[in-house]
């Protein structure tokens, strides 16, 4: 009897270390998650200011100061005769440089926003993804959409910029691609968004509990969504044999 | 002296009861027990069965040391079901029958060489006892090594293992000695199996709060 009880609480001492220590263990891993997401969130944060600043700066501040500059010379041509010949010639450069500005004021605040997701929803907002790429010429896209149930904005929002997101790693990282295939399909309350690409690939990190600090930030924002989500991503590459990612939901749960 | 017999034949009268609460426990909760301890509800079941039927021999004072091997072949058997499920481990699973079957075997070997209906099986029970605490010694290592249970005292096959491990510490040495406790001393022999009341009640009791507890999901 002595031996029994010696032996149980031998066990039960050990058994409550190991999952004292398994516990901290699991802390220490969340804790590290969590500081790795923050940063990831002020580094997206940090990289949309830079963005958003060289698009004004490059872009609308450039050709404000043109704007300017043409409104000065109009101000200062004297004679009347000098002004009257190049006047019209002016203020139709003068109208052209506004509808510019127009048009760089609509692109920014679309990146910002995407006003066709709130408008027309997902599927017009991913087709609009896929115009805005073919218009490139980088890359031929193959779309299929079937989404006959919309969502919740917030849901529908994540799941464009996830979209986004891949749509643009593809443009930049798959070297030697010919074809990108979005796929969006709703089967019930699961819902699958698919792309995939034929590029070049790469070797994908093993599953670790803590994500490698060395992965980019965009793919980590990519994580996020899809955990706020509730969704389960999945990346499948090979050097030489493209990439495809999956983004699978239960639409009911959210 | 007068009373310390009237105890020893207390406890082991007593030492019926908890079988009888296990079994009903088990009996009321089946449909919501896990596979593995649907096994064990039935070896309560059936330890029940033996139980009444080796005291109703002994009150007509009939040989009953008969059942024995019945009783360790029926207890380890669904012991091994039990732990099958319990372990989930494939290599155990793929031994399981064949150490049923070989155990099963040798006691219907061994009880029909030793055709004795008085005497006890001490090989039986040693050797029983001993592969039962192997099988609760692999039960704990899994605990250690999953470390999947926080709250072991919810753990209904924590308890039956347990039970277990206190029990057939010290039926061991019951097994090993209990012929020479027949014709040694009827005295000692009461007192032995007045402690051996005791351990049965607290293996019972196991039993009784393993069928009880909801499994931890």
């Amino acid at each position: 009897m002595l031996l029994a009880a010696v032996t149980l609480v031998a066990f039960l001492v050990t058994y409550q270390k190991r999952l004292l220590r398994q516990q901290l263990e699991l802390r220490t891993a969340e804790a590290a998650y969590q500081r790795q997401l923050l940063g990831a969130i002020i580094e997206a944060q940090e990289r949309e200011r830079e963005r958003i600043g060289r698009d004004l700066h490059d872009g609308i501040g450039a050709t404000l100061v043109t704007a300017k500059l043409l409104v000065n010379r109009l101000a200062v041509t004297s004679s009347p005769a000098a002004a009257a010949d190049s006047q019209p010639g002016v203020l139709k450069l003068l109208q052209e440089i506004m509808g510019t500005v127009g048009q760089e004021v609509r692109n920014i605040s679309h990146d910002l926003y995407p006003v066709v997701l709130s408008r027309f929803g997902l599927a017009e907002a991913i087709q609009h993804l896929a115009d805005g790429c073919h218009e490139t010429g980088t890359l031929a896209i193959d779309l299929a959409l079937d989404y006959p149930r919309s969502l919740p904005l917030a849901q529908e929002l994540a799941l464009y910029r996830i979209c986004q997101e891949l749509i643009h790693n593809s443009i930049k990282h798959a070297h030697g691609a010919t074809l990108l295939t979005v796929q969006l399909q709703q089967r019930g309350v699961h819902l699958e968004l698919v792309v995939s690409d034929d590029g070049c690939g790469f070797v994908v990190d093993p599953p670790t509990a803590v994500r490698s600090t060395t992965s980019g930030a965009g793919l980590r924002s990519m994580e996020v969504r899809a955990q706020m989500l509730q969704a389960q991503l999945h990346r499948t590459s090979a050097p030489g044999q493209g990439t495809r990612t999956v983004v699978e939901l239960e639409t009911g749960g959210f | 002296m007068l009373s310390v017999i009237t105890l020893q034949w207390a406890l082991i009268r007593l030492s019926l009861l908890p079988i009888i609460v296990a079994t009903l426990i088990g009996v009321v909760r089946f449909r919501r027990l896990t596979p593995g301890l649907r096994y064990l509800a039935i070896l309560v079941g059936v330890v029940l069965v033996l139980e009444v039927i080796s005291r109703l021999l002994a009150l007509r004072h009939q040989p009953n040391l008969f059942l024995m091997p019945f009783y360790t072949a029926a207890e380890f058997g669904l012991l091994i079901l039990v732990y099958e499920r319990a372990l989930a481990a494939p290599l155990f699973t793929r031994w399981a029958p064949w150490l049923m079957g070989a155990f099963i075997g040798y006691v219907v070997l061994d009880s029909w060489l030793l055709a004795e209906l008085t005497r006890f099986r001490p090989s039986q029970q040693v050797v029983g006892s001993l592969l039962v605490l192997a099988l609760v010694g692999l039960y704990y290592r899994k605990l250690l090594n999953e470390l999947r249970v926080r709250h072991l005292e919810r753990e209904p096959m924590f308890w039956v293992s347990t039970g277990l491990f206190v029990y057939y510490l010290g039926y061991i040495q019951i097994g090993l000695f209990s012929n020479y406790l027949l014709s040694y001393s009827s005295q000692l022999n009461s007192n032995i199996w007045a402690a051996h009341a005791l351990l049965s009640m607290l293996l019972y009791s196991c039993y009784s709060l393993a069928l009880w507890l909801h499994p931890q999901k």
